[in-house]
């Protein structure tokens, strides 16, 4: 509360280490939610920008990092939106890898792994995976952010881990 | 393609899941917020103000356009407002118009 405290008042500097505090935080579940790394980084920056033009409102009821973790995911959930209207599936940015050229698939590591079945994950279940089990927010935080009972977030985290695991079998990586 | 073990390891993977955004993203995020402070601070304000100022002189030129017309007319009606409170439609020179 104290480096908001200073950023209201105009301290720049404060402002910036609320930044390099957070930042990791916010790139692990922009990146996990949309995959695109430059759309990423747009919303990053948004995140930021809205929580510096917000933040004399902030009162602290919230921890910091919910509620920054809270605008990461409905701004995350909204590129989503915007991308299925037109008419882009939510697995676009993964389309640079070809799953049927061998060549290819080989080259494709845990990391991309986990990138290409985040991508056919529903975002209602993506979102879920994604705090508890990428970021590692508790339950009762993850239904903080996302504004839902603490089941839904575990019937969810359930079902989400069906998905991820009937995915990864269609994938053939398991 | 490189195969995971099994659901437990990829769900484990999961948590070591650590993508990042590129370097300079503060710097990124800094200059994004000077850029609209520039803005805001500058060109909206001086536009809001410039946009207040042609109104209220808009407002004020109607008002007393209003009392002219009651001082002049002596009414405040649609006749007296297009000018023509004093004639009745048999006047000469509304005839010659008419004509």
């Amino acid at each position: 509360m104290e480096l908001v405290s200073q950023s209201v008042q105009g301290n720049m500097t404060a402002f910036r280490a609320i930044i390099e505090k957070y930042e990791s935080m916010i790139a692990k579940i922009i990146i996990s939610m949309i995959g695109n790394k430059d759309d990423a980084d747009d919303i990053g920056q948004e995140v930021f920008i809205r929580f510096y033009k917000s933040m004399g409102n902030f009162k602290g009821e919230a921890k910091l990092g919910t509620y920054l973790a809270r605008t990461a995911i409905n701004l995350s959930l909204n590129e989503i939106k915007k991308r299925s209207k037109r008419w882009l599936t939510t697995t676009s940015n993964y389309n640079d890898y070809d799953l049927s050229s061998d060549e290819e698939a080989n080259t494709i590591d845990t990391k991309n792994i986990i990138n290409l079945s985040l991508a056919k994950l529903e975002p209602e279940f993506r979102s879920v995976i994604v705090l508890r089990h990428i970021q590692g927010f508790s339950t009762k935080e993850t239904a903080e952010i996302l504004h839902i009972p603490q089941g839904t977030v575990l019937s969810r985290l359930a079902r989400g881990q069906k998905k991820l695991k009937e995915i990864i079998t269609k994938l053939d990586v398991i | 393609m490189k195969k995971v073990e099994n659901i437990d390891q990829f769900m484990k993977s999961l948590s070591n899941h650590n993508p990042s955004f590129e370097d300079g993203f503060a710097d990124r995020v800094l200059r994004e917020i000077e850029t609209e402070k520039g803005v805001s601070e500058d060109s909206y304000p001086e536009f809001l103000s410039l946009f207040r100022w042609i109104a209220l002189s808009g407002v004020a030129a109607i008002i007393i356009l209003l009392f002219t017309v009651y001082f002049t007319e002596g009414a405040m009606d649609v006749d007296a407002l297009f000018g023509v409170f004093n004639y009745s439609a048999d006047n000469p020179e509304l005839a010659y118009l008419n004509y």
